[in-house]
């Protein structure tokens, strides 16, 4: 093998190396991790189907692989998150319940290169199925900044960024539902 | 020293010698080499600039912000939980009054009464804020990025409910010295980019 074969092969291996580390989101990493309990309501509910608002194109330098989390994986935190949080007995994604919730993901967006800043719009809305009311709704903005320092493949980051944006979305909806619904009740 | 032939050889390719022949392999290793560099670079980098940084806009079912020509202003709030060296919220506050006049609505501060039932009210606040610094700006790769995002939600006054909200983030990720100044730009485009937004929905401008 002549000299250059060996730099192009090293070069080629290296980038391939790289480009093998752009992990998709992790669901657990989803899912908060700091436990909060609140008071059950003793109510079912069930969470609807997400729906994910049609993203912008991808920009030049936006490699194909950016993995935005998919529907399927915002629907398992949500249902995780609320699991969590004590405030249903149970928890399901199909048939009926006391109360249901939508989610619909607004739209996600990334900045920086470097160090990179994700941020999430998810609008959610909980409707009492008895009355036919709406409980609350409320559009939840979070966001998740990592540095080339705390992660350095940019494609890694991006992930774990997105995964800290979901899971910061995540905390304020138990917060905020448990707060809707204790104001509801009295 | 990684490529030993490649010593001293300056002159353009001449067909038929031997030093042109090592001087074009040398430049087309060259080449390889930048755009392997590039290629890692770009896996090291995340994903940039583009349509990612576009600003979100959401307006409630049914609403149409048409027709609106008065806007009551609440002070910008800093949510960030951070202190900064200069007064982010106020220099929004300021970027935002003066586009709003320019763009030629009724600007009412929010403590006056003398507003009418079909008003808008505009409530920002900074969602996200860093100066960046110009050294990490000369290395480029937003290392310095300055960064801004800002929150607006439009209420409707004779109802209090929000009819809808934009979130505008801009940053300065390169330009080094050029870019000196990029902490305190950053808040005023992006005060100026969220009014372009909400003159879009009321219908003065064509939205981007």
């Amino acid at each position: 093998m002549t000299p250059n074969c060996r730099h192009l092969a090293l070069y080629l291996a290296l980038a391939l190396l790289l480009t093998s580390c752009a992990t998709p989101v992790t669901r657990t990493e989803l899912v908060p991790t700091e436990e909060k309990t609140f008071a059950s309501t003793g109510k079912r509910i069930v969470v609807l189907p997400v729906t994910i608002r049609p993203r912008p194109k991808p920009g030049f330098t936006d490699p194909a692989v950016t993995s935005f989390p998919d529907a399927d994986s915002y629907l398992y935190a949500v249902v995780n998150t609320l699991n969590q949080s004590g405030l249903f007995p149970e928890v399901k994604t199909e048939g009926t319940a006391d109360y249901s919730l939508s989610t619909e993901v607004i739209a996600e967006r990334i900045l920086g290169s470097m160090n990179n800043v994700v941020l999430i719009l998810v609008r959610y809305e909980l409707v009492d199925n008895e009355t036919g009311n709406t409980v609350w709704n409320e559009n939840l903005l979070s966001h998740f900044e990592l540095s080339a320092g705390d992660v350095f493949m940019g494609t890694e980051r991006i992930a774990k960024a997105l995964e800290g944006a979901v899971r910061a979305n995540m905390d304020q909806l138990d917060d905020k539902l448990a707060h809707a619904l204790a104001a509801s009740s009295t | 020293m990684l490529y030993p032939e490649c010593t001293g050889q300056i002159e353009s390719p001449t067909h038929g010698s031997s030093s042109g022949t090592t001087t074009r392999n040398c430049s087309k290793r060259a080449r390889t080499q930048l755009f392997l560099a590039v290629v890692v670079l770009f896996f090291v980098t995340g994903p940039v600039f583009a349509a990612l940084g576009s600003p979100i806009v959401w307006l409630a079912d049914d609403v149409s912000l048409k027709g609106y020509t008065q806007v009551i202003l609440y002070p910008v709030s800093n949510d960030t939980g951070e202190r900064f060296e200069f007064d982010v919220a106020a220099a929004i506050a300021d970027s935002v009054r003066t586009a709003l006049s320019e763009a030629g609505l009724q600007i009412i501060d929010h403590d006056e009464s003398e507003s009418e039932d079909d008003a808008l009210i505009l409530k920002s606040s900074i969602v996200f804020y860093a100066p960046g610094s110009v050294g990490g700006r000369w290395i480029g790769m937003g290392g310095g990025a300055a960064v801004c995002i800002l929150r607006t939600y439009v209420i409707a006054k004779d109802s209090d409910e929000i009819m809808g909200e934009i979130i505008v983030a801009k940053q300065v990720a390169t330009g080094g010295l050029f870019s000196a100044g990029a902490g305190k730009s950053v808040p005023d485009r992006t005060a100026r980019e969220m009014v372009e937004e909400f003159t879009a929905l009321l219908g003065l401008v064509e939205s981007k």
